[in-house]
């Protein structure tokens, strides 16, 4: 029985990692198509892309798992993923719309530092229980939030979208982002509660954060390889 | 390997982790990422555990067969086809601005009598192709390549045209060109002759994808 958690930990962890290469990150194939080809208003459209690409976005969920990781009320939970979508949303807005030029593989390497940094942060919970939820948590959160939502408008700016409409439908696509971001988190908080059950919970923390935070450093290495080589 | 030691060894312990998995990364990345994304092996890691590049082999488009190349071309076509992709070759490695890694498609298009059809690239803008298409079987075709995008009112009035080459009647031409804009660029084929004809399209260059298009009416 106990090594439930383990494997569970390792399942999460590799499955994260298998799928990156799937995926890739940004958004491809007939999506791409869709996002070009399409002019006017399209809410529902722009929202599953927005949705699907949180869902399918290993870089921002295991941010988020890193986030949620010893936040045991809805209270906490409510406010520190606000705050996030707060940031993201607010540079998601600002970076399609101002046009701001940030380049991808920068800003996905900064990603890649926050999942690191988040990791680190919770490392030190472990260590020290006093450190859980200190005064710098959630102003980290909100500025990795900003971050991550400049990593959203470069993945959008890769297209030349339709002007007509362009204000709603990147609402729309911020809106899906959201619904998204709550489908991942159910799965994410319903995982860590189970694993709570067990007597070795804290360490299946250390191995799980110390993981995450290998793939936040792979990350990193990743994209700044990218900005050099590609 | 983290256990959970007395509060003296609280930072020693979180300082290890942390460099333990930089390290980890590290290796992840020498091993796997560089060799497999964008085939550097620095190491010599990645060949030792047979990670090659994999981001050519990603791509949809089939690689041209060398064996129906030697049947069907003459030799001058075919060295037009190896200058080219000589030549695209080593604008890969000087620019690296290309959205899309470099690819190589061979296609038949048959073409019955009098009928039309389009064979188009997706392209983002300043993207480059060169091409060779030759009739395989049966006599001339025409042939106009050209691209086009929607206007800012997305509908045919406005759409924004660029015009590469006309060709009246031919057997087979080469060439190069680089698309203006983001858009669909591409041939319109007809065949003028009374039996159905083959042509052979092989082409290099950093598209999102290419298509057989029926003509639609306008």
């Amino acid at each position: 029985m106990n090594l439930h958690p383990f494997r569970l930990t390792l399942f999460v962890v590799f499955y994260t990692l298998a799928s990156s290469t799937a995926f890739a990150h940004g958004i491809h194939g007939p999506d791409r198509d869709f996002i070009e080809a399409s002019t006017g208003l399209a809410p529902a459209a722009f929202m599953y892309l927005g949705a699907k690409h949180m869902i399918t976005g290993y870089d921002h969920l295991l941010y988020l798992a890193g986030v949620v990781f010893f936040l045991r009320n809805f209270r906490d939970v409510a406010t520190l993923v606000s705050l996030f979508a707060l940031g993201h949303s607010i540079t998601l807005l600002f970076g399609v719309l101002a046009n701001v030029n940030v380049n991808p593989y920068l800003v996905d390497a900064l990603i890649g530092f926050s999942v690191v940094y988040k990791a680190y942060e919770n490392l030190n919970t472990l260590n020290d229980k006093q450190a859980a939820l200190t005064a710098s948590i959630p102003y980290a959160v909100f500025a990795f939030g900003l971050i991550h939502g400049f990593g959203l408008a470069t993945k959008l700016q890769e297209f030349t979208i339709s002007k007509e409409g362009l204000v709603s439908n990147i609402i729309s696509f911020n809106i899906g982002v959201e619904i998204g971001q709550i489908i991942a988190l159910a799965f994410i908080l319903m995982a860590f509660n189970f694993c709570r059950r067990f007597a070795h919970f804290d360490k299946f923390s250390s191995i799980t954060n110390w993981l995450i935070m290998i793939a936040g450093f792979t990350l990193i290495g990743f994209q700044l390889s990218g900005y050099f080589y590609a | 390997m983290l256990k959970q030691n007395s509060a003296g060894a609280i930072s020693n312990n979180l300082l290890l982790s942390t460099v333990a998995a930089f390290l980890v990364a590290v290796f992840i990345l020498l091993a796997f990422v560089l060799p497999a994304e964008y085939g550097k092996d620095p190491t010599g890691l990645g060949e030792m555990l047979g990670v090659h590049k994999m981001s050519v082999a990603d791509t949809t488009a089939a690689p041209i067969e060398t064996d129906s190349i030697d049947t069907a071309l003459n030799n001058t076509t075919e060295q037009a086809v190896q200058q080219s992709s000589a030549k695209i070759e080593g604008e890969g490695t000087a620019h690296t601005s290309y959205q899309t890694p470099l690819q190589f498609m061979q296609t038949d298009v048959v073409l019955a009598a009098g009928a039309e059809v389009e064979y188009k690239f997706d392209l983002q803008a300043n993207n480059k192709v060169n091409y060779v298409w030759f009739v395989k079987s049966g006599g001339l075709a025409y042939a106009d390549l050209h691209g086009h995008t929607p206007g800012p009112s997305g509908t045919p009035d406005d759409e924004i045209l660029v015009k590469y080459l006309d060709t009246q009647e031919a057997s087979q031409v080469s060439g190069e060109f680089v698309a203006p804009f983001a858009g669909e660029h591409g041939w319109y084929f007809l065949n003028l002759e009374l039996e159905e004809i083959t042509i052979t399209v092989q082409a290099s260059g950093h598209w999102d994808k290419h298509e057989l298009l029926p003509i639609e009416a306008e």
